[in-house]
């Protein structure tokens, strides 16, 4: 016996299942086995319900068919989509919030369910399909009612939403952007939100008193691209230079930040945040990594949490995982803040950023993302000349008849993301006949002047700071591998930033034109 | 179809070892004990399909491992973590916890990332050979070996107190 073996013979010694335990299992065991004897009565009773009605069904009159097809779509309901959800989790006693069916599409559904069973302090919200008489279960998440205030991004069917709880009595509504969430009573003054979002970037406000106040996220983001904030309320500008933040792609450098200086006022102070912090009469930006008496210490490459907890998030790990031994032997113990500290760590290891506890009078705000409102481009001076350059030629072409022949030499060999950040500019300067001269044909092009009447011709202000975002998102995007799309996806979370379907035609990249704008979808 | 006594029976050799694995992976003692017992349910369920091409441990300790890799990854484990993050109390505590809190090895041993604490598990406590291990996992044995040789790396620097070849020569 080696010392391991030793060691865990002297801690567990021989712990083994409690007699109860084992009836558990041999119960199990039985149950399952009385279960399949008990399935053969229902699946006969079953078969010759459906042969007899088949006949019956043949012999019926065409005018009752109505009753028939009512009766077969029984179960596609709220309740028996509930139910189906009450047997896939075994969850006996839950406490329905809210259905939807349909909800997406005309065969699916949406529901909202507090499970009381297992102490009631979670909310699940689940969407199903239904396909061959059942519900099939598709995305699912979960919120604890003991962390309230908060929301989580939640994908449905591919389109944004987010979803969150209250408790707070004053406050009126929940804004996602500029809509309003649906909220939802539940018992005990709880309610839940949900609403769609137009991106995962969209701020969720709480209204109180006809005043709107920025609710923070449920789970620490765990991104680490920067998102572009739509809406500018309170906030404060920092064009920050420093290098606390970088990963590789310029993280909170490339544009100003949008700060919220009141932001703590009313929410919590949470790991994951990104911070504004004062340090020696300079403004540095860095993450909370620890909120609470809980010492964290850096072993090698890797942040640890009190005992034995191997936090997940990118941020507790070394943006550098090599074999070079850089980190060997790390070890310090950081102890652990107390109440009126959090503890930080630059997102750069390499970085001279504080690492350790600071107060939280010297928090001067939270980062909510980039400040776009006074940026007017993300293109480098070449790509501006190239532009131009596109612009003139297009400029005198007839917009019934673009001469293709006439952009081929300037855009033969230029690379789909300079060719995708074109097009973007273009709708950023609203110069249509430039864009509409960037499509690849398709079937779904339709001509110019048709075009035109139908594509939004407004560029409002946040269009044009999200036109700006996503130059600059194209400019770090690759070529997936079907040569269909570029895309740029988050290294470390696997989120698709952003993405636009592109063809090459006789060795010029072109935009693919498509009714439906897909950026963030897949 | 086992009888009750031998359900019994074999819950009483193997519980322990298993209780154990599955500790090592899930660190939390309630949802091992789950763990181990749904994996009893679903040997015994299987008994019949069961071939006997490996042992009934190698068999159990299989399930116990996929299991423990399913419940990591699954939402129940993502709100434990989160109730201990938070400060939630726990409904139990046990009084090997403080000897683990003291313990020389162990308590090193579960800080580290799964991949590597599971090499340093299956090798070091349950005494399998890197082709056993590469067999169970399955994953070639060359990533066997090389899992192993990081996680004695990584955890070389935590154990410093101790003579590293020491502890194996026992």
């Amino acid at each position: 016996m080696n010392k391991f073996q030793k060691e865990r013979e002297k801690i567990f010694g021989e712990r083994k299942l409690s007699d109860g335990q084992k009836r558990a299992v041999i119960e199990g065991v039985h149950a399952n086995e009385k279960r399949k004897k008990q399935q053969w009565l229902p699946v006969v009773v079953v078969t010759a319900a459906i042969g007899i009605g088949s006949f019956l069904l043949y012999l019926t009159p065409m005018e009752q068919l109505p009753a028939q097809t009512t009766e077969l779509n029984q179960k596609f309901s709220e309740e028996s989509l509930v139910e189906a959800f009450k047997q896939q989790w075994q969850m006996n006693n839950v406490e329905v919030l809210y259905t939807e069916v349909p909800f997406t599409i005309n065969n699916d559904g949406f529901f909202i369910v507090k499970d009381i069973e297992h102490g009631g302090d979670t909310i699940h919200f689940q969407r199903a399909k239904f396909i061959n008489n059942n519900w099939e279960f598709e995305e699912h998440t979960v919120l604890f009612t003991s962390n309230l205030n908060h929301w989580d991004d939640f994908e449905l069917n591919n389109l944004p939403y987010k979803v969150g709880l209250i408790q707070d009595e004053s406050t009126e509504k929940i804004f996602i952007g500029d809509e309003e969430a649906k909220i939802v009573e539940a018992k005990d003054g709880l309610r839940v939100w949900f609403g769609a979002a137009n991106s995962k970037h969209t701020p969720v406000y709480a209204q109180s008193d006809g005043k709107r106040q920025h609710l923070a996220e449920y789970y620490t983001n765990t991104s680490v691209y920067v998102p572009a904030i739509e809406g500018n309320r309170e906030e404060q500008t920092l064009d920050y230079k420093g290098d606390t933040m970088l990963r590789g792609n310029e993280e909170y450098n490339k544009f100003p930040l949008l700060i919220d200086p009141y932001y703590y006022a009313g929410n919590q102070y949470r790991i994951g945040d990104v911070i504004v912090i004062e340090r020696d009469g300079e403004l540095e930006v860095t993450r909370i990594i620890m909120d609470n008496p809980t010492e964290v210490t850096l072993i090698e490459n890797t942040l640890v949490w009190h005992k034995f907890n191997t936090p997940q998030p990118f941020y507790m790990h070394a943006n550098f995982d090599g074999d070079t031994g850089i980190y060997e032997k790390n070890y310090e113990s950081y102890g652990s803040p107390n109440r009126d500290e959090v503890m930080v760590y630059p997102d750069h290891w390499a970085s001279d950023g504080l690492r350790g506890m600071v107060s939280k009078y010297d928090i001067k705000g939270k980062v909510l993302g980039y400040d776009l409102d006074n940026v007017t481009n993300t293109m480098t001076e070449q790509e501006l000349a190239l532009f131009n350059e596109f612009q003139q030629i297009v400029q005198g072409m007839d917009s019934a008849n673009f001469n293709e022949d006439a952009i081929k030499p300037l855009l033969q060999d230029i690379a789909p993301q300079t060719v995708a950040k074109l097009y973007l500019y273009a709708n950023y300067l609203e110069d249509y006949k430039a864009m509409y001269a960037l499509f690849a044909q398709s079937e779904e092009l339709m001509d110019y002047d048709t075009w035109i009447q139908l594509t939004n011709k407004a560029v409002t202000k946040s269009m044009k700071q999200r036109l700006l975002f996503e130059i600059y998102a194209a400019g770090k995007a690759q070529l997936t591998a079907d040569d269909q799309k570029i895309r740029w996806t988050d290294e470390f979370s696997k989120e698709i930033i952003y993405q636009l379907p592109m063809k090459k035609e006789d060795g010029v990249w072109k935009v693919v034109y498509s009714t439906v704008k897909g950026n963030l979808d897949e | 179809m086992l009888t009750n006594e031998e359900m019994h029976d074999l819950m009483d050799t193997y519980s322990p070892y298993l209780l154990q694995v599955s500790f090592m992976y899930v660190k939390d003692w309630v949802a091992a004990e789950d763990i181990v017992q749904e994996s009893f349910i679903q040997y015994f369920k299987s008994y019949a399909s069961f071939e006997g091409r490996a042992s009934i441990k190698t068999y159990l300790t299989k399930i116990t491992i996929h299991k423990c890799t399913d419940y990591l990854r699954s939402w129940a484990s993502r709100k434990r973590t989160l109730g201990k993050l938070f400060g939630q109390k726990q409904s139990h505590s046990y009084e090997f916890e403080t000897q683990l809190e003291h313990s020389e090895l162990m308590k090193h041993v579960l800080q580290l990332p799964l991949k590597y604490r599971e090499s340093i598990v299956l090798f070091y406590y349950e005494d399998m050979t890197t082709i056993e291990m590469a067999g169970l996992l399955s994953i070639s044995e060359n990533t066997v070996k090389t899992r192993l040789r990081r996680a004695r790396e990584m955890l070389k620097v935590r154990v410093e107190t101790l003579g590293w070849e020491e502890l194996l020569n026992e």
